[in-house]
């Protein structure tokens, strides 16, 4: 059963570090995501966990027993390739077969087990088609199943989407999380979509440049994030600066640009002390602007309005000179150009101490 | 809008550039594929044909013979007669072979059983006999040949007088029984004279029973007698035996005997024929074997030098290549000298020298030959595998040897296919180094490439090699396209055996120290198989005792020629080769395309010295413009092997240079011009330089082609295997040196020259 | 102001050995527009931008900018630039020599080449850039640098190939913000294709939804959105959840569905009574009511999975008859439905759509590559 504990894992290539002291322990039946921007080090570490790449320091344990030097075909795992690289010269039932053929499962049983995983993904009619018969979509499953047919309780999933169609993706999402669960296996999936990574996963470790940044469950990522850069990489966010204009025991004043005002309760803020405040454009509203302001409420002017399928996104730009996205579901009649309030929910604003390094330069993609 | 611009609409237009096209396509049939394969024609024509030409009011003509195996053997004489039957002084003699007072070994001259006559009147019908005189003046004919081979004009083959006896007054003569078809009878007759003057002979008997091959005559007491025994056909024509002598009743015993008779014909004779099947063998057997041991050793290596890191890798990569610069007859030189035992000196220091076998010797010389560019296609084409298939393989549980052989050595067959023809030309090809080799050795035999190179120089002297030479091509034109094609059909259709799995045993050989030693076995291979033996010279010349007495003047006016043909060479294959490439594969007519590119490979595989027979013989018989100028026959030769370097390179590094840059660039306003010459080019410059170096270093190099068109033009390969041949070995030593690091230098100063400009 | 040109196509035809990659697609694009052409990989997208550019000839058909013919001019002619996924960056050249290439390669004045060429750079934030070289610049900078070596040609169509599909997901949101900008702020006709829905309904002026070489649909995102034309382009555009079943009574307002479980209410149809046809249902349009709740179009199930997607959570439901549902909603209402629950999916008439069943099987139709 397999339980997988990174401890102080580092990589170098020459004088590149890809990967930097990773401890990280993934249990047994866990379906975990290494997520992050290109060149952040996810593929690096999956492949040192499959045994692809040695490490340059640390250490590896899988059920406690130290794999280091074990090499990819000893680990006894399936790997699912972002190329998808099904053997080409091979048909779909062969692929499937392959596994258990240098595996030496006894030859009655060969047959029976491509069978069975070519069931699980739904292929059994297409099992005598070769690889470059089939789309893209349909070629990843036969990877799957390949992978699957290994019969191990390891899976790899090195970036299996990003050959294929947006659409497609979604429908194979459900897929790969419904076949993990129901077959009890510890998944490590690799993807830089964040969408695709809280479909699938039990937990989410997010990376930046060769280190872990933060590990937790995808709701948590997304509600509650530990930092800035996970708050803006895991789902859209609207980010507004500000400082801290008054102090007291509950509650806090935030002083935005142009002398604009936001309430939050104190949460252990320091008088004057600039704060980056967070918050996600489902959370914020649009409302008519009245004479009056009650509560947490920012005057502002919509400068576009965008229909996206389910909701409808404004653009508005606040009288504190910041530009903010807001969704709404409900589909309020709202007009480019027109004046409105953008209110806040004070629950729903996440802060954080100004990086010294400025805002822009710590939500970098790449 | 500017002048530019508006020459750049023009040339930019769809008529000029279809023109330019066309004419690219036509100069490579024309001036390139036509003359490689023109001695294929001879293949189509009669025999005869081939061996009687008439050019305006003359014509020529070939005949072979036997070798004479008289001691007394002084020389031939071919007789020519108007007159079919040879009436008495209606012949005249055209032709003696001998040792042209000693300038020519008799051993040579015996051995010269062939010629060809030139200068017969076209209209007349011709006759020939050849004889064989021998040092007392005493003379055998041959049967009559005629330029029509129909058996009237053709005399029986001659019957050989074995032996007389006397008794009394009564001698008892033997023969040996004619075959012939149309006998008639035999005719003995006897003279006094041992000439045999017209007139003084007198026929003595006549026997009309072939299988009575005896008869006895009574002659006159106290005289030498000579006699002839005539086969006679039934239209009258006859061929006289040899003379034998003896005296009856004299107490001094003649016994006088002109040379055996010899049969004259119009096919090689045994010699030349099993030289050249020989040689055929001898160059087939040797390529298949070298191929097979460059495949086994060669994987290894490009496994290692694709698929590992390892500090010093880019060392290994450019030693590798190395060979592949190096002129080869400086590097046959090297090698024979290595392996070989060169007689008439001392083993140099270091040197193996075990074998004066010539087969091994080619063997171990056309794996030095052979072995970058197996390794080189190898690693090629290994390199665009996905190395994600190896992994997945491994990632399913199979080790390293069962992934391998599972699942990248099937997807590898085209790397196989391309590694093993690439050999297989090469081995098949390669003139110069043999022919150094072969002469280190002082070997007697040849393979087909040295024999055409050996017999092209003797056709200087010898006109009737043509034809032979014209068989050799032919032959191996033919069976190096029939062996490619047989390796494609092999590699291609051959199963692995891919669901059975021993999965312990390669598990076990995956591991450990197998792999290791394999792989130290392949380098192992690699340093003293191919790169030690290949610069083992410079050890020699180090080593060795200096000579005085070098030609140096010699040596660098030929090394100047070599130098100013290459450059010709190159320059005009990179003008015509680069837009050929181009086309093929950049045009939308795909079969077309795809049917060009085969033909663009032809000239690879022929070897070049066929090539180069073929060529000459194409321009200088052409009826146009016959060309005989030498250097412009060299060149022309060339150009057609190196032809397809760059045009295969082009088109490798078009096929991988992704169209959407010319695309864009089009769309973003630039002229086709203008984007061959922005886009396209500077990014396939790498290619394109290394296709150049490649013909450069090729045609430096190049002996077999260069001796094939023309012998007299002696460039500096060409002259290393002159030295060596007369057993100059130091000299040869520093020539190959000097060749070898002019090379070098040429080869580093082009790749400075242009990658300065981009990089 | 410089005029914005229109592009039209009539006609336009391409078969690649046999198979149609364009049957007989015509479509109008008017100045300043930004149209996305919506499909599938193999839909034929990439075919239809290159014989626009002049890169591909087409069978048969016609193309106009600006009401003139060009489909006989060579590209460089046509007043149009195209931009690959690969972006294609010239990798022996800086990033200020790749943009300059387009002025240069047209012999304009070097000031003005240079002019343009600062300007576009600095549009696209990369003047500071401009030594590099393409293997120097991530994926968003290769990107903004080929849009920068575009622009810089004066030229005012733009065919986009999948600009954005090569970058990280994230990025992807990011730079479609920026590229919409600056098309509209330059005042550019732009052709974009994707097979992204999302960059199609955050990006597009109109939707044009291409499949198997032919033009489906095309109008504005709402539409395509609300009331696609056929069962393919509801699935595919956001993702749908479909009942067969026959045309069991028609009126003006609705229409009803009989399917071998439910009667469903749905969208009034021209179907005549008795003929077989399908409803499909966007999954954001499915509302879960707690509990079993009887009511017209409900529907009662049982949680099976649920996927948490950030903004949205997607829910499966399983109904009694052992059918799969797709049910996407907010994440603050989503939470609170956990596997194993007993739910009611509510299917709102209105937004109900009714098609015919499609020629080839419902199955086929909804496949999506």
């Amino acid at each position: 059963m397999p339980r997988i504990e990174l401890k102080g894992i580092t990589k170098r290539f020459g004088e590149i570090v890809a990967v930097k002291d990773v401890n990280l322990t993934i249990e047994d039946k866990e379906y975990v995501t290494l997520l992050g921007p290109s060149g952040c080090g996810k593929t690096t570490l999956v492949k040192i966990i499959s045994g692809i790449w040695e490490p340059t320091e640390g250490e590896i344990l899988i059920d406690g027993k130290r794999m280091n030097e074990v090499p990819v075909e000893d680990r006894d795992l399936g790997y699912v390739f972002q190329n998808i690289a099904l053997f080409p010269h091979m048909t779909v039932l062969s692929n499937a077969t392959y596994a258990p053929i240098v595996k030496d499962f006894p030859v009655e049983e060969r047959d029976k087990i491509a069978q069975e995983v070519l069931d699980l993904v739904d292929l059994l009619d297409r099992k005598k088609f070769f690889p470059g018969e089939l789309s893209t979509g349909t070629q990843q499953k036969a990877g799957l199943a390949r992978a699957l047919a290994s019969q191990a309780k390891l899976l790899i999933l090195d970036e299996p989407m990003s050959a294929l169609d947006a659409r497609v993706r979604v429908d194979l999402r459900y897929e790969l999380r419904r076949l993990v669960k129901d077959l009890g296996l510890t998944a490590v999936h690799v993807t830089h979509d964040q969408e695709e990574a809280s479909s699938v996963s039990d937990r989410i470790v997010v990376m930046r440049a060769g280190r872990i940044v933060e590990i937790d469950s995808p709701e948590n990522l997304y509600n509650n994030p530990k930092s800035i850069f996970t708050a803006n990489f895991v789902g859209e966010m609207n980010f507004l600066q500000g400082a801290i204009n008054k102090l007291r025991d509950y509650w806090a004043i935030i002083e935005l640009r142009n002398q604009e005002y936001l309430t939050l309760s104190n949460r252990d803020f320091r008088m004057g002390a600039a704060i980056i405040l967070a918050m996600r454009p489902e959370n914020l509203r649009v409302e008519e602007l009245r004479g009056t302001r009650l509560g947490n409420a920012i005057p502002g002017r919509i400068e576009s309005i965008r229909f996206m399928g389910s909701y409808l996104r404004y653009e508005v730009l606040l009288a504190s000179d910041d530009h903010v996205f807001v969704d709404s579901f409900t589909g309020e009649e709202f007009k480019e150009g027109e004046q409105v309030a953008v209110s806040f929910d004070e629950t729903n604003i996440l802060t954080f101490p100004a990086p010294r390094e400025g805002l822009s330069e710590v939500i970098k993609l790449e | 809008m500017n002048l530019g611009r508006r020459a750049l609409n023009f040339v930019s237009g769809r008529s000029v550039s279809k023109a330019w096209y066309a004419f690219i396509i036509l100069f490579f049939l024309l001036i390139v594929l036509l003359p490689t394969l023109y001695v294929m024609s001879y293949a189509f024509t009669g025999w005869d044909d081939i061996q009687t030409q008439v050019f305006g009011n003359k014509k020529t003509t070939n005949l072979y013979w036997e070798k004479n195996n008289d001691q007394d053997f002084v020389g031939y004489e071919v007789h020519f007669s108007t007159t079919s039957g040879f009436a008495p002084n209606s012949s005249t003699l055209v032709l003696t072979i001998d040792t042209k007072g000693g300038d020519v070994s008799l051993e040579k001259a015996r051995s010269s059983t062939f010629t060809m006559v030139s200068g017969i009147p076209a209209g007349d019908r011709y006759y020939a006999r050849i004889r064989v005189v021998d040092s007392s003046g005493l003379w055998t004919d041959s049967n009559q040949l005629s330029d029509n081979m129909d058996a009237q004009y053709t005399s029986p083959e001659p019957v050989e007088l074995l032996s007389l006896w006397v008794q009394g007054d009564n001698v008892t003569v033997n023969w040996t029984v004619s075959e012939d078809d149309d006998f008639d009878s035999y005719e003995v007759y006897a003279s006094n004279d041992s000439q045999f003057v017209p007139g003084s002979a007198t026929l003595v008997d006549t026997i009309t029973n072939h299988t009575e091959n005896s008869t006895v005559v009574t002659v006159a007491l106290n005289e030498v007698h000579y006699f002839r025994v005539r086969v006679v056909e039934d239209s009258g024509l006859w061929t006289g035996s040899n003379l034998k002598g003896i005296g009856v009743g004299v107490d001094d015993p003649v016994d006088d005997s002109s040379p055996a008779p010899m049969v004259l014909t119009r096919s090689f004779s045994r010699e030349v024929l099993s030289q050249i099947t020989g040689a055929l063998t001898l160059s087939f057997v040797v390529a298949i074997i070298a191929t097979l041991i460059d495949l086994a050793v060669g994987l290894p290596i490009a496994w290692v030098l694709v698929r590992k890191e390892f500090r010093g890798k880019s060392y290994v990569n450019t030693l590798i290549d190395m060979p592949l610069a190096i002129p080869t007859a400086a590097m046959g030189f090297s090698a024979a000298l290595f392996w070989g035992i060169t007689p008439g000196i001392d083993k140099p220091w270091g040197a193996i020298s075990f074998t004066n076998s010539a087969f091994v010797l080619l063997l171990l010389l056309q794996i030095v030959f052979s072995f970058p560019y197996m390794v080189r296609s190898l690693a090629a084409i290994l390199e665009e595998i996905d190395i994600n298939y190896e992994v997945a393989a491994r990632a399913c549980g199979a080790s390293r040897l069962t992934a391998a052989r599972t699942v990248t050595l099937p997807l590898f067959r085209s790397g196989i296919v391309t590694g093993a023809i690439l050999c297989l030309a090469k081995t098949l090809s390669e003139t110069g180094g043999v022919m150094a080799a072969l002469s280190t050795i002082q070997s007697r035999e040849y393979n087909a490439t040295a024999l055409i190179g050996t017999m092209k120089s003797a056709s200087l002297f010898n006109d009737a090699l043509v034809p032979a030479l014209a068989f050799v091509s032919i032959v191996l034109i033919v069976l190096s396209i029939i062996l490619l094609i047989i390796v494609k059909i092999i590699v291609t259709r051959v199963k692995l055996p891919m669901r059975k799995v021993w999965t312990n045993l390669e598990k076990k050989l995956s591991k450990g120290a197998f792999p290791k030693l394999k792989d130290a076995g392949a380098f192992f291979f690699l340093t003293f198989v191919v790169l030690i033996p290949a610069f083992f010279i410079f050890g020699f010349v180090a080593t060795a005792e200096p000579s005085q007495t070098a030609d140096w003047g010699a040596f660098w006016s030929s090394l100047g020629l070599s130098f100013a043909i290459a450059g010709v060479v190159t320059t005009i294959v990179l003008l015509l080769g680069i837009p050929m490439g181009i086309l093929i594969a950049r045009s939308r007519k795909k079969k077309a395309a795809g049917i060009l590119d085969v033909l663009v490979n032809i000239p690879f595989i022929v070897p070049t010295a066929a090539l180069g027979f073929s060529l000459g013989l194409f321009w200088t018989t052409q009826p146009f413009l016959p060309v005989t100028a030498d250097v412009f026959l060299i060149i022309m030769a060339h150009v057609a092997f190196t032809y397809p370097f760059v045009v295969r390179n082009v088109v490798g590094a078009l096929e991988s240079l992704d169209t959407t840059y010319e695309d864009t660039a089009r769309t973003l306003g630039a002229k086709p011009l203008q984007v061959f010459k922005r886009v396209m080019f500077p990014m396939m410059k790498a290619s394109v330089l290394a296709g150049a170096i490649m013909t450069f270093t090729r045609s430096l190099g190049e002996t077999g082609a260069t001796l094939a068109v023309s012998p007299k033009a002696i460039t500096a390969p060409v002259y290393i295997v002159e030295l060596i041949r007369t057993g100059s070995y130091y000299q040869a030593g520093l020539a190959s040196i000097l060749l070898i690091m002019v090379s070098f230098i040429i080869v580093l100063v082009m790749r400075r020259l242009t990658t300065r400009g981009g990089a | 102001m410089p005029r914005i040109p229109s592009i039209r196509l009539e006609g336009l035809s391409k078969r690649f050995d046999g198979i149609v990659a364009a049957d007989d697609i015509s479509l109008e694009v008017k100045d300043g527009e930004y149209i996305v052409i919506l499909g599938p990989t193999g839909a034929g997208k990439t075919t239809l931008l290159k014989m626009i550019a002049g890169l591909t000839p087409p069978d048969s058909g016609k193309i106009f900018v600006d009401g003139e013919r060009v489909d006989n001019l060579p590209p460089e002619d046509r007043g149009m630039v195209y931009l690959s996924q690969t972006y294609a960056l010239f990798r022996h050249m800086t990033v200020w020599d790749n943009t300059k290439f387009g002025p240069t390669v047209k012999d304009w004045d070097e000031s003005k080449c240079d002019m343009l060429a600062r300007e576009m750079l600095n549009l696209v934030r990369l003047y500071d850039r401009r030594t590099a070289r393409p293997d120097e610049l991530s994926g968003g900078m290769k990107q903004r640098n080929a849009l920068a070596r575009a622009l810089a040609t004066d030229v005012k169509i733009l065919l986009l190939d999948e600009p954005l599909r090569a970058l990280d997901a994230r990025l992807r949101i990011e730079l479609r913000y920026e590229l919409a900008r600056l098309t509209s702020d330059l005042g550019i006709t732009a052709l974009h294709v994707t097979h992204d829905q999302e960059i199609a309904m955050t990006m597009a002026d109109k939707v044009a939804v291409l499949r198997k070489g032919r033009i489906e649909q095309l109008d504005r995102p709402e539409e395509i959105y609300d009331n696609p034309a056929r069962p393919f382009i509801c699935h595919f555009v956001g993702e749908a959840n479909f009942f067969e079943g026959t045309v069991h009574s028609v009126s003006e307002d609705h229409s009803e569905l009989e399917g071998e479980e439910y009667v469903l209410r749905a969208r009034p149809t021209d179907l005549p009574r008795g003929s077989e046809a399908c409803v499909g249902i966007k999954t954001e349009n499915v509302r879960l009511l707690d509990g079993v709740v009887e009511g017209q179009n409900h529907i009662p199930a049982k949680v099976v999975r649920r996927l948490f997607l950030g903004r949205l959570v997607s829910i499966v439901i399983e109904t009694d008859g052992g059918k799969m549902l797709h049910v996407k909603m907010p994440s603050s209402i989503g939470v609170k439905f956990r596997k194993g629950m007993e739910v009611t999916a509510h299917l709102e008439p209105s937004k109900c759509i009714i098609f015919p069943i499609p020629e080839k099987g419902l199955k086929e139709e909804l496949e999506v590559e």
